[in-house]
């Protein structure tokens, strides 16, 4: 393997939270500072140490505001990645390579959002402004038909994938129904003790078909924040260490927005499939390698698309993954043991890359046994990211 | 009461030729005169030979559902409840998205034929829809 990677290089040594509501009652600065100062004490790194700051879009507290409340004194490395959910595990990636390559030696990454109490995060764009952007005229594509949601940008490439593999919305609710039955046992988690049906599932409203109301995740308010530092010194520090054995990020042909309708197969993720093959590569694994991944769930039928794509079940085979329950925990992959976005809460993915974290260090809710690898994934239509995490180096 | 609009289209130095095109009764696909290929959306150069020398044929308005969705949640006027919104192929070969009108539950249906209607929406905004062909 080349000397050129960041494999093993780098570790996630703190992890940190704010409670997962639906109003926090308190402003979005003060739920970054929360977790960002949780994560450090978990570390047992003093906050002023930070000197890189990685997060993504659609976040709004800047990083020097959040460096100068929690007394930083010199942030040598500051970047924030594009795509929302989609850049979850992105920061991951900024962090190892900073910390590879000598920039920095503790790179904070967060999430801070009232997306439910402040604004709603899934009303979609029907109000638009008239300026001549990308974003704009992109938009304009879908919008004047009143495709305006993130749900029902993912329905019409749900519904091609369903027509093409004789899958079923029984086999969206199977996801739903197992994010469901992780969060039973965690008491962070919004849904904590709320177990679904199927045919819950299937009772459910109509969003946008198909796909019905437990098909989409929440909206949330909270934060989540993790530390990063050097492998060596990761050993030092208070925490079983989760060595980033790869992080990586993908955009892929014909990508576009959450409306990649014009490649030629509108049921692929090829994004997902660069991403996880730069995983497995720079960590020197594979799909069989792995105890159980966190699956970025917005919407349940990406979950099913990415299956595949990060090679857990053949082509068009994720319907038959599900109907085995091979995703719940006593399947061959449990996914999503903290519930997902599904049951715990949307924090655009940080809160999986936190959970990848506890079931390194054998701190899950929802704990499998003898976890060696986690794969972590991020939002997906949009152009994308993951995780690799490793028990050891 | 004032006319309920629909969300706006968007419309930059790129795209103006094909809203301009569905004002004047064309659906206009973007044409590479260096390689003769197609592209939808539309863009600043073609993606297949990055040539800047395009112009646009009009399309002949014939296409197969490729896929579709039935819109419920959140729904504003001039939309109601479920309804259906296609991914066009058409048969040049490049696909849109487009709003099915006069069709029936039957024809909502993935691999049906559908032919284009131009519609006035409002003085702002002419569309490509389609119905059941």
């Amino acid at each position: 393997m080349s000397d050129r990677t960041i494999s093993g290089k780098a570790a996630i040594v703190g992890i940190g939270a704010t409670e997962f509501s639906k109003k926090s009652g308190r402003s979005e600065m003060r739920l970054a500072v929360e977790a960002v100062l949780a994560a450090c004490a978990d570390a047992g790194i003093a906050p002023a140490e930070v000197d890189g700051i990685s997060t993504y879009t659609m976040d709004n507290n800047p990083e020097m505001e959040v460096h100068r409340l929690i007394g930083g004194k010199a942030l040598k490395m500051f970047s924030r990645i594009d795509y929302g959910g989609g850049a979850a595990c992105g920061p991951l990636l900024q962090a190892a390579m900073a910390i590879s390559t000598g920039i920095c030696e503790c790179v904070l990454v967060y999430r801070a959002m009232n997306e439910r109490s402040e604004y709603r995060f899934g009303t979609g764009v029907a109000d638009r402004g008239a300026d001549p952007t990308h974003e704009t005229a992109a938009f304009g594509w879908h919008s004047p038909h009143g495709l305006i949601t993130p749900a029902s940008w993912v329905a019409m490439a749900a519904s091609a994938y369903l027509d093409k593999y004789d899958a079923t919305t029984l086999d969206l609710g199977r996801v739903s129904v197992g994010g469901r039955s992780m969060a039973v046992n965690n008491p962070n988690a919004w849904f904590y003790q709320k177990p679904i049906t199927l045919a819950d599932h299937q009772n459910s409203r109509w969003i946008c078909e198909p796909l019905r109301l437990l098909d989409c995740c929440q909206e949330s308010d909270g934060a989540v924040a993790c530390l990063v530092v050097s492998a060596e010194r990761a050993k030092d520090l208070r925490q079983k260490p989760a060595y980033i054995r790869g992080a990586a990020q993908g955009s892929c042909d014909d990508q576009q927005s959450m409306t990649s309708y014009y490649r030629d197969d509108v049921t692929r993720l090829t994004e997902c499939a660069l991403v996880a093959e730069q995983l497995y590569r720079q960590a020197g694994v594979g799909p069989n390698d792995i105890q159980t991944a966190v699956i970025y769930d917005h919407f349940t039928p990406y979950v099913l698309m990415q299956l595949e794509e990060y090679g857990f079940c053949g082509r068009g085979e994720a319907k038959d993954f599900v109907r085995g329950g091979e995703h719940l925990m006593s399947g061959t992959l449990p996914i999503n043991t903290h519930g997902g976005q599904l049951g715990e809460a949307y924090i655009h993915g940080m809160n999986g890359v936190a959970e990848g974290v506890r079931q390194i260090r054998g701190q899950s809710v929802n704990q499998v046994d003898n976890v060696k690898h986690v794969v972590v994934t991020a939002g997906t239509g949009v152009p994308t990211s993951g995780l690799l995490l490793g028990a050891e180096n | 009461m004032e006319q309920a609009l629909r969300p706006r289209i968007g419309v930059n130095k790129d795209t103006q030729f094909f809203w301009d095109g569905l004002k004047g009764g064309k659906l206009l696909i973007q044409h590479c005169k260096n390689c003769d290929q197609l592209q939808h959306p539309p863009g600043a150069c073609c993606k297949h030979c990055q040539s800047f020398e395009l112009d646009a044929l009009e399309s002949c308005g014939r296409g197969v559902i490729h896929s579709f969705v039935r819109m419920h949640h959140p729904i504003q006027p001039p939309f109601e409840a479920g309804h259906p919104i296609i991914l066009v192929q058409l048969e040049e070969g490049t696909r849109i998205i487009a709003g099915l009108i006069n069709s029936t539950p039957e024809q909502v249906r993935i691999g049906e034929r559908v032919k284009l209607t131009i519609t006035r929406c409002d003085d702002e905004v002419t569309l490509a829809l389609f119905e059941p062909a």
